[in-house]
């Protein structure tokens, strides 16, 4: 049984980056910030007497229906809001309908900062762009089995599908993420574009 | 490296990289969130998680609580009822016991064999 130290320890482990996780899908950073709350708060609640082992595989779990009931959400509110008036329903659509560039944050970083860190942040854009870009399911899939660093059998536990379909999932995003980053000339040295500077 | 490798590589960083940069107001929130969380999970858990048994306990009642309480409340129902027929059985015999010791000796005592000796030991 996991001690309450054990689980802080986890959650200040994982909690960053859950929420990122959560903001790519949700592409809304106080969504995102809510569901990680409730998701750590459900783990607390319902799970805090499992092993600490389980604990990253029954979060992804939890943080993935949270997501889930969000969008379920969003629906039903879209839904009436463009039943009552034509300019309404911006908030969340099919992942297919969404283009990440009318989301995605401009003038995150300041205009003073060096070259280098404007190089860095802009690599780390494109390739968020290119993360939020992916069918949810491939995202998931590849978050949770390379980011999260879970193996196939808990990736396919906390996706609730089969272990071959992760690893279609995973080898569909790798695909799609290698194209989008040569289309922006990425070199595979690091995050660094060719002729970028030093 | 093959391609997907460095791919695989090439994303991580740039996802490692793009958590360290997060606003501090949004780490507060966070970590606000995590205690809030672990908080949450004391009195459930980790206070019952040194007795097994109490552990269960709680863990059925918290999951259970439509019929716990209608447990409970058929078991009040339940000891309500005997504490009053336990009260009212007393409260008869001391009337029948008074009654007995306030009354003539009913003919029926004079014929028991043993009633004589009874009377006797009894009045030493």
């Amino acid at each position: 049984m996991a001690t309450a130290q054990e689980l802080s320890n986890f959650l200040a482990e994982v909690e960053r980056r859950a929420y990122r996780q959560t903001a790519y899908a949700v592409r809304d950073e106080h969504a995102a910030l809510d569901i990680v709350q409730d998701a750590m708060l459900k783990l607390a609640e319902k799970y805090g007497a499992r092993p600490a082992t389980e604990f990253p595989m029954l979060f992804q779990r939890i943080l993935q229906n949270t997501m889930r009931d969000f969008w379920r959400r969003q629906k039903v509110r879209n839904l009436w809001t463009s039943l009552l008036s034509s300019f309404g329903g911006h908030a969340a659509e099919d992942d297919d309908d969404h283009d990440p560039l009318d989301t995605m944050e401009t003038g995150q970083r300041s205009e003073d900062e060096p070259e280098a860190q404007l190089e860095r942040s802009q690599t780390i854009a494109i390739i968020e762009r290119a993360i939020e870009k992916l069918p949810a399911r491939q995202r998931e899939a590849f978050l949770m089995r390379y980011w999260e660093d879970m193996d196939v059998a808990e990736t396919a536990a906390a996706m609730g599908c089969s272990e071959g379909s992760v690893k279609t999932h995973c080898s569909r995003a790798v695909h799609a993420l290698a194209a989008t980053l040569q289309h922006y000339g990425f070199n595979q040295q690091g995050l660094k574009k060719p002729g970028a500077g030093s | 490296m093959n391609q997907q490798e460095s791919t695989v590589k090439l994303v991580v960083q740039a996802l490692d990289a793009s958590v360290e940069d997060l606003d501090e107001d949004l780490v507060r929130r966070l970590a606000a969130a995590r205690e809030r969380a672990v908080s949450a999970m004391q009195p459930q858990w980790q206070a019952a998680g040194h007795a097994g048994v109490l552990h269960q306990l709680g863990h059925y009642v918290a999951h259970h609580r439509l019929m716990t309480s209608a447990a409970m409340l058929l078991g009040a129902l339940l000891l309500g009822f005997i504490v009053t027929q336990h009260v009212i059985g007393q409260h008869q015999l001391e009337q029948g016991d008074a009654f007995l010791l306030g009354s003539e000796l009913p003919p029926e005592a004079y014929l028991d064999k043993g009633f004589d000796t009874w009377l006797q030991q009894n009045a030493r």
